[in-house]
């Protein structure tokens, strides 16, 4: 509703509430590396014979995929390229990823 | 939604945007009108929740099946749990008063983030609708408790993932609350508005808005744990599959006993002012109520494993745990003894939302000191898993956080809604209410430590008279509050019109008309003076 008299524009909020949200990110994986840590730590050997089990080119891919994708949400004007990403935007008067970039 | 400005400004429930109807409702994102969504959508789960309750109790008021069988009663304790917890007492203070009332209280014209506000919304309606509709999918609803518990989670054979990733959801919902307020707090004050010239109501929300944000994730990943457990077989928690049960149960309560000062913080917060506003006096210890605000929000987070005592932990950890639960009754006593000190030498109006902060500060001493039992290792052995147990937590959480929410309702009714309340109506269903709150909840103390557990749906006939006194509390609970609903309902039509400081309050929101104008202040607040400046 506060379109009424001006649209409300507030970077310095945007960028704190992106920060905000990493902390969540971080705390919700965090819970996971518990889980893991534990389980890394107990069972060693398990551990090692199923890295064997893995697939080189699937891990390949993988990895170059989400690198990819951490290199276009860098690009300053990543809008033209991946028009849908904008979409991504909720509720942010500005996009979260280039107020982090003007930090 | 094209800029009009007139000389009077509409109120925020005049105001005709760009949506007709329900719409101009659902897609605003005016924190007013999401502050309302919440309330008419917790009030339901409230409702539907107390029903099951007062089911239970029915059950309960003869040895054997009176109205269930067993796996029925698990299923309703289960739900009862999901539903007060997750959708009613979690979101229930900050996202409907927070809501409406923390931008008027700092001086701003909305939240940091209005869409993500909305979004918040989207995401509890989605999450109770998941969690209502385990109960009707599959095999059966799901009976492990609110707590999930492995590895009942994993071994029931009923409907358990629409349950478990609902309360996923919910928790979301709980974080971009938490997270907007944050914000809101940090950039939108009024000018002159410094942090120790906020009022408490704002800083309990900015220590519950930290807890939402720090702890809730910790739940999502354990409930997505689950999920994969069930689905891919992985053994994160069930022994049979190579898992440890007692890390589910760590993780758990590494969110949910935070959980817990999300509850009850913005109680406090809200307690505190009502009493300020009906002693006519400005809040004793300021700064020490805010210290103990922040201090409860950070201890709150190191004293999990006191629900953890008899399922095996070293007794260094014990020992930790039960020194710091004791350290978390220090800021709560502050608080308690600051509230009394206001109304010391203030001028009392004894309106009906003081009467409710007084019913408050009794239940909620009585669930804290026998949170103190419960928190030595020695009663804890016995205590643990019984009745007892059931009636401490619901003195705190429904004493508490329900007494407060409803004085807040009663507090804050004027502003909201622009109408002034029967106050002799809701004078007699506070009366009700409390009676039957004690007659219900206190016998359970009793039956607790003359060992009845909880959770079972029979009981031996020894702890008959008890529960019987404890069924017939339910009834008068249930009367009590369907007054008071009542009243406010039927106070829209017929009360009185409201002042802009009916009570005669010093913060902010009592200096703009009821209800608030959309924009909420017309010129922005100047703040040179303390929030309760009554002198």
């Amino acid at each position: 509703m506060s379109m009424l008299v001006e649209i409300h524009r507030d970077d310095l909020a945007s960028k704190t509430g992106m920060w905000l949200f990493l902390f969540t990110e971080m705390l919700l994986f965090g819970g996971l590396f518990v889980v893991y840590t534990v389980y890394r730590f107990r069972n060693q050997v398990a551990f090692h014979l199923a890295a064997g089990e893995l697939s080189v080119v699937i891990g390949t891919l993988n990895t170059v995929i989400l690198l990819t994708s951490s290199a276009t949400l860098q690009q300053p004007d990543n809008r033209k390229l991946f028009p849908f990403l904008s979409a991504g935007e909720c509720g942010q008067p500005h996009p979260p990823q280039r107020s982090l970039d003007s930090g | 939604m094209s800029p009009e400005k007139t000389t009077e400004e509409p109120s925020y429930l005049d105001y005709k945007g760009k949506y007709r109807g329900i719409f101009s409702w659902i897609f605003s994102t005016d924190h007013k009108r999401i502050g309302l969504l919440y309330l008419f959508s917790i009030l339901t789960l409230f409702i539907i929740g107390a029903t099951l309750g007062l089911l239970m109790k029915f059950e309960l008021i003869a040895p054997g099946g009176t109205i269930m069988d067993a796996q029925s009663y698990n299923a309703f304790f289960t739900l009862h749990g999901i539903v007060m917890i997750f959708a009613v007492v979690i979101p229930g203070l900050p996202a409907v008063f927070g809501n409406f009332l923390l931008p008027l209280m700092i001086g701003a014209k909305d939240v940091a983030f209005p869409k993500i506000n909305l979004l918040s919304w989207y995401l509890y309606v989605i999450g109770v609708t998941l969690v209502i509709l385990s109960q009707f999918a599959g095999d059966g609803p799901p009976d492990t408790g609110w707590t999930f518990y492995a590895p009942y989670s994993f071994r029931t054979t009923n409907t358990m993932l629409p349950a478990v990733f609902g309360a996923f959801v919910l928790g979301f919902s709980s974080i971009l609350t938490g997270l907007n307020f944050l914000v809101t707090i940090h950039r939108m004050r009024a000018p002159g508005m410094t942090w120790l010239k906020m009022p408490l109501f704002p800083w309990s929300l900015y220590a519950t808005g930290w807890v939402q944000l720090l702890a809730t994730p910790i739940i999502g990943i354990t409930l997505l744990l689950v999920v994969a457990e069930r689905t891919l077989k992985i053994g994160f928690f069930d022994p049979t599959l190579g898992g440890d049960p007692i890390l589910y149960q760590h993780l758990f309560w590494t969110y949910s006993h935070p959980a817990v000062y999300i509850m009850i913080l913005p109680a406090m917060g809200a307690i505190s002012e009502m009493i300020s506003t009906f002693s006519h006096k400005t809040i004793f210890g300021y700064r020490f109520m805010v210290v103990s605000i922040l201090a409860i929000a950070f201890v709150g987070y190191f004293v999990w494993g006191h629900h953890m005592f008899t399922s095996g932990m070293s007794g260094t950890a014990l020992y930790a745990f039960s020194l710091l639960t004791f350290l978390v009754a220090i800021p709560s006593a502050i608080k308690v003894f600051n509230w009394i000190s206001t109304m010391h030498k203030g001028s009392i109006d004894l309106q009906t939302p003081f009467y409710w902060a007084i019913a408050f500060i009794f239940v909620f001493m009585i669930g804290g000191f026998s949170g103190l039992i419960l928190g030595s290792l020695a009663a804890n052995v016995h205590l643990h898993n019984t009745h007892f147990v059931v009636a401490h937590f619901h003195f705190i959480v429904f004493g508490g956080t329900g007494f407060a929410f409803f004085g807040a309702a009663h507090y804050w009714f004027p502003k909201i809604t622009g109408k002034m309340y029967d106050s002799r109506w809701a004078n007699i269903g506070l009366i009700l209410f409390f009676i039957g709150f004690v007659a219900l909840y206190g016998p359970m103390f009793y039956l607790g430590f003359k060992g009845m557990p909880r959770r079972y749906y029979d009981y031996d006939e020894v702890f008959h008279a008890g529960n019987i006194i404890s069924t017939m509390g339910s009834w008068i609970l249930y009367s009590g509050l369907a007054v008071i609903i009542i009243n406010l309902f039927s106070s829209l039509r017929g009360g009185k019109k409201a002042p802009s400081d009916p009570w005669g309050g010093k913060t902010l929101e009592w200096t703009v008309p009821s209800p608030p104008p959309v924009e909420n202040f017309t010129e922005t607040p100047v703040i040179t003076k303390g929030p309760y400046d009554y002198k």
